[in-house]
Formats: structure tokens, C-alpha cells, sequence
């Protein structure tokens, strides 16, 4: 079996096909629009209508899966890019992104905005909230992309863009260049150019990676939509889709077309520290310790607002917890390395230079891993139980829609696992994804501090230990309450 | 449709209460096949869904087990003895955990 999944027989000539993504993004496209439709005029009973189910139960959770198992295929399915696309016609952009906006600041900003948001408005309760946050989504991409050129939303603001960003650093797949030597003699560039013919005679014109990553100098998945224009658009054919060991990109201090080195860009640093702790913020905050913490940051601030109360908790849940905990291990780290720092080619020196921050910046990364998986154990969860739900509420949503049991009778009984079946799996996703980010940290320190490397990862593997032991409480909480109203 | 079921249920036990369906005129309406789905917020649990039995003219009775403390969502659903379909959200019942 080839290596590139573009050369295996039925996936690879379906992913090679010109119109595969315009086919992945109708489809869903059309779910956005039973999303819509069945949110704004269906039952306002959330697990009774199509909004709120595909939404919270299915879409999120089939899309760590795909991501997990895969690669970013949701990003490639986006239909906000297939609407985009269809008001480029009508407007075409022709300004630049400004130069201090090209970082993932902003996006992290509404990464965190939309966590915060959902939590205050208990949006997985709310169908019509959930359509309307779905056409402000579609909205929010049109509107920036038909003033800036490229990909600026995808790459620039999009929270779950940047959700998939950092999850595909996980993907056993990437899009690479399949022959150096190939790339060297292209004079070309179409794979960031754009092609004039496509890679076929006779095709209109194809465009190059909207997200800047040039094929001969992109390594790993960060920013990469799986579009896949990059293999439309090489003339010589030499773009592929090939299997990898997932993570190990995480490890890559090189220089990253459109991306830079990780090791030196704080922004996605903050993104990966972000990712993890809004994955145990997202999962605690269903349970009913939360409940009482609610209380007890009411009553200490003695406020009967649920937005104040949330923010405090979301501040320190997302911001100065993890701030203060990958601080620690950062100091930790330099304070027993002080006497191995690295050097550029490898050699290392006696003196300290690098400060906490730096040091953050590139042991972060290694707990993607264990982010990744606890975001899996927690949607994993709403699929595997609900995964069959879809089926009654689509019967239902076709009453709404006509009147009579166009699908047949709802059956209430299609559900999905029992919770109790699926928490071993939890569990082993969360140990699993604790080995990954302990491998990666590891790897890690013997990349940089290779003369103490057991005593630079310590700290990490430590933090390691303390976060999976807190995921696995999480996910032990009962299901009791959860959903429940906040009350002072 | 009048529910009267409180509204405070201990979990895992057993909830009965009743209701009325009546017409535009008032009237209350006899022979509906109804039956009531018990829905938690958070989509994609597992709902509870009874029959109801009419007891008296127009009147329904309805028991269900609330498998989880929660907010719960009733919604009644079913055919009336003319055909026609009935799809309506009913009231809302919070239980509490048991023990």
C-alpha cells in the first residue's frame, strides 16, 4: 500500500477528483441548512431539533474523530468557504490582512469567546441561538473574506479553524511535497501561485494555497485547510497526501512555510496552552462541582450575574491557571538546564540565555496530545451516546416539515452506547493522549537541552501527570445536573 | 393542553401526573393516541418516553421514570382520534438527583 493516500484506489481518485471539495462542502452544506432552517422554525426542545443535535452532538464530535483519524477534512468540507467563494464573484477582496493581525492572536481571542459564549447562553439548549450562531458564522466569513484577500478568516479568526490547526498536528496524514528534487527544478511555483490550466490540459485555472504554505518548504499541518488546490495546481503531480506518525510534527523546530518555527512563535503556543485548557474548562463545566463553584464565586463576589460569574471562572480556567502552571514548569526547566542551553547546529553552551518564556513557547506544544484526547473522551462521548439520536429527530423534523410521518414514526428508542460503556474508552483515550504529549515532551527536551534531557521534561511530565489525573475526575463526574440552570 | 405535573421530581422514580387537552372551544378532547417524551437539555441523551392514557373525558395520565437529575423538557406528541397530528412542547419538570 502506497504511502500517499492520493494513489489509493477509490479514496485517493475521489480526493484527486477537481470537484471532491465543492462535493464534501455541498453536502454539508446542506446540513448547515437543515441546521438553520429546523433552528429557527422547528421545536425549540434542543434534543428534539436538528440544530442542536448536529450541531453539539454530531458535527463537534465527528469532527475530532476525522481529525484524530485522519486529517482536517472538516476544514476541507467548510461550506463557509463554498459561499465565500460564491461572493468573491460578486465582490472580489483586494486589500492585505494588516501585518500585525498576521499571528493567531485574535483567533485565540474568539476561540476563547465562543467557549465562554456557549457556557453563558447554554447554547447546546438553545436550537434557534444555535441557528443563528451558525449564520453569524457564515456571515462573519463572508464579510472579512470579500475585503481581504486569501484565506484570512481560515487562517487568521476562525476559532474552530484554529481548533483543527492544532488537532491535525495530531493526524497520522499531511500534505506534503512527495520529491524535493522535483520542487527544486519547478520555476513554476503553482502550488502557491496558482496554475493558469490546472494540473490536467484543458482545466480553467486553478488556484494556489490560499494559506501561504508553499509545498517544497511546508512541513506538518498547522494552517493546512486540506483543500488540497496545492495538488490541483502542480503541474509536475508531485503533491501528496502521505501517512506519518502523528505528533511527531510537534517535535519540528524547522522553519514552516506560512507558519515560521514553532519553537519561536508564541501565538500558536498560547493556541496549543489554550486548546488543552479549554478542553478541561469545556468538559468541567458540565458537571456539577462546576454548579457549586458557580455558588461559590456568587457568593464571594456577592453578584447574582451569571456573565461575571463565568468570566471569573472562564479568566482563571483559560488564562491564569494555565499561565501560571506552564509558567512553573517553564521556570523549573530553565532553573535545572541553566547549565545546557541549546545553540543553533546543535551545539549547547554553559550560560543562561532564553527566558520563562521562551522556554514555554517550546515545551507547549507538547501537551497537544493530551488536549486532543481529552476534547475526544468529552464529544466522543455526546457521539457514541447520541450518535443515533439524528435518526428520531430528523423523523420529527420531517413532521415539522410536512405534516406527517414522512420518515416514519419517531423512533426514540435509536439513543446510542450507554454512558457506561463508553467511559473505558475515555479512559484509554485520555491515557493515551497523556503518553503522546509525555513522548513529545520528551522528545522535546532531547531535541534542545540534550544534556539533561530527563531533567528539562520533568517539569512537563509532571503537569502531564497532574492534567490527565484531572481529566480522568472530569470525565468520572455523573451525568447528573448537567445542563441544569445556574442558580444563586 | 393544561399539564399539572409539579415541578420538582426525585430521579429514579417513579413520576405520575396528568393533563388535559382541550379544544379552541374549550372542550376537552377524547380518543387522542398521545404519548409524552421527557427530554434533558443536553441533546443526544437518552429520552423518556411513555404512553398516555386518558382516564376521564379529555383527560390524559402519563408515568415516567426519570432516569437523571436535570432539567427535563415534556413534550406531547401523538394523533387525534381525527387524524390529526399533535407535536407540542408541554412544560418542563427540574428532578433532582436521587439519594
Amino acid at each position: 500500500v502506497s504511502a500517499d493516500v492520493l494513489r489509493w484506489p477509490v479514496v485517493g481518485r475521489f480526493l484527486r477528483w477537481r470537484h471532491a471539495r465543492t462535493a464534501a462542502q455541498l453536502a454539508l452544506l446542506l446540513v448547515a441548512a437543515a441546521v438553520v432552517f429546523h433552528g429557527l422554525f422547528g421545536p425549540q426542545v434542543a434534543p428534539a431539533n436538528l440544530a442542536t443535535v448536529l450541531t453539539w452532538v454530531h458535527y463537534r464530535g465527528l469532527l475530532i474523530v476525522a481529525v484524530l483519524a485522519s486529517a482536517n477534512l472538516f476544514c476541507m468540507g467548510c461550506p463557509m468557504v463554498l459561499v465565500r467563494d460564491a461572493a468573491r464573484r460578486v465582490h472580489s477582496p483586494h486589500r492585505s490582512w494588516p501585518r500585525r493581525l498576521r499571528n493567531k492572536w485574535a483567533a485565540l481571542v474568539l476561540f476563547a469567546g465562543v467557549l465562554f459564549v456557549y457556557e453563558l447562553f447554554d447554547l447546546w439548549a438553545l436550537p434557534r441561538a444555535t441557528a443563528m450562531l451558525v449564520l453569524g458564522y457564515f456571515a462573519a466569513a463572508v464579510a472579512i473574506d470579500v475585503v481581504f484577500t486569501g484565506a484570512t478568516f481560515c487562517k487568521y479568526l476562525c476559532p474552530v479553524g484554529q481548533f483543527n490547526f492544532v488537532a491535525a498536528t495530531m493526524a497520522p496524514l499531511e500534505v506534503r511535497a512527495r520529491d524535493q528534487g522535483v520542487c527544486r527544478s519547478c520555476r513554476t511555483f503553482d502550488c502557491i501561485a496558482g496554475s493558469p490550466t490546472g494540473s490536467q490540459a484543458g482545466q480553467p485555472r486553478q488556484r494556489g494555497c490560499e494559506l501561504r504554505l508553499f509545498l517544497p518548504l511546508k512541513r506538518g499541518s498547522m494552517d493546512c485547510t486540506l483543500c488540497l488546490d496545492c495538488v490541483h495546481a502542480c503541474p509536475h503531480d508531485n503533491a501528496a497526501l502521505s501517512l506519518r506518525v502523528p505528533g511527531l510534527e510537534l517535535v519540528d523546530a524547522g522553519r514552516r512555510s506560512g507558519v515560521g518555527r514553532l519553537p519561536e512563535r508564541r501565538d500558536i503556543a498560547a493556541l496549543a496552552v489554550l486548546f488543552v485548557s479549554g478542553a478541561l474548562v469545556n468538559a468541567f463545566a458540565m458537571t456539577d462541582p462546576a454548579r457549586r463553584v458557580e455558588s461559590w464565586v456568587a457568593e464571594s463576589l456577592r453578584t447574582s450575574s451569571e456573565g461575571l460569574v463565568l468570566a471569573v471562572m472562564f479568566l482563571f480556567g483559560l488564562v491564569i491557571a494555565p499561565v501560571l502552571v506552564v509558567a512553573v514548569a517553564a521556570a523549573v526547566t530553565r532553573r535545572v538546564s541553566l547549565h545546557d542551553l541549546p545553540l543553533e547546529g546543535g551545539s549547547h553552551r554553559n550560560v543562561g540565555s532564553g527566558n520563562i518564556a521562551d522556554v514555554a513557547t517550546r515545551f507547549a506544544y507538547a501537551l497537544i496530545p493530551l488536549g486532543a484526547c481529552v476534547w475526544l473522551a468529552h464529544y466522543g462521548f455526546h457521539l457514541l451516546t447520541g450518535l443515533f439520536t439524528v435518526v428520531p429527530v430528523a423523523q420529527t423534523a420531517a413532521i415539522d416539515a410536512v405534516g406527517w410521518a414522512a420518515l416514519g414514526e419517531p423512533a426514540w428508542r435509536w439513543v446510542g452506547l450507554q454512558p457506561g460503556t463508553v467511559f473505558p474508552l475515555q479512559l484509554g483515550f485520555i491515557v493515551l493522549g497523556a503518553m503522546g504529549s509525555v513522548a513529545i515532551a520528551s522528545r522535546i527536551a532531547s531535541r534542545d537541552y540534550s544534556g539533561r534531557p530527563g531533567a528539562a521534561a520533568a517539569p512537563w511530565i509532571v503537569l502531564v501527570v497532574v492534567l490527565t489525573a484531572v481529566a480522568m475526575w472530569l470525565i468520572a463526574q455523573p451525568m447528573a445536573l448537567r445542563g441544569a440552570s445556574f442558580a444563586v | 393542553v393544561e399539564w399539572t405535573a409539579g415541578e420538582v421530581a426525585i430521579s429514579g422514580t417513579s413520576m405520575r401526573d396528568a393533563f388535559t387537552l382541550r379544544d379552541a372551544a374549550q372542550r376537552p378532547v377524547t380518543g387522542a393516541m398521545l404519548r409524552v417524551e421527557a427530554h434533558m437539555d443536553h441533546p443526544g441523551m437518552a429520552p423518556v418516553v411513555a404512553p398516555a392514557r386518558e382516564r376521564v373525558e379529555g383527560v390524559y395520565e402519563v408515568q415516567m421514570d426519570l432516569t437523571m437529575g436535570g432539567q427535563w423538557t415534556l413534550r406531547l406528541t401523538g394523533t387525534l382520534a381525527d387524524g390529526r397530528r399533535v407535536q407540542q412542547e408541554i412544560g418542563s419538570v427540574a428532578a433532582r438527583p436521587s439519594g
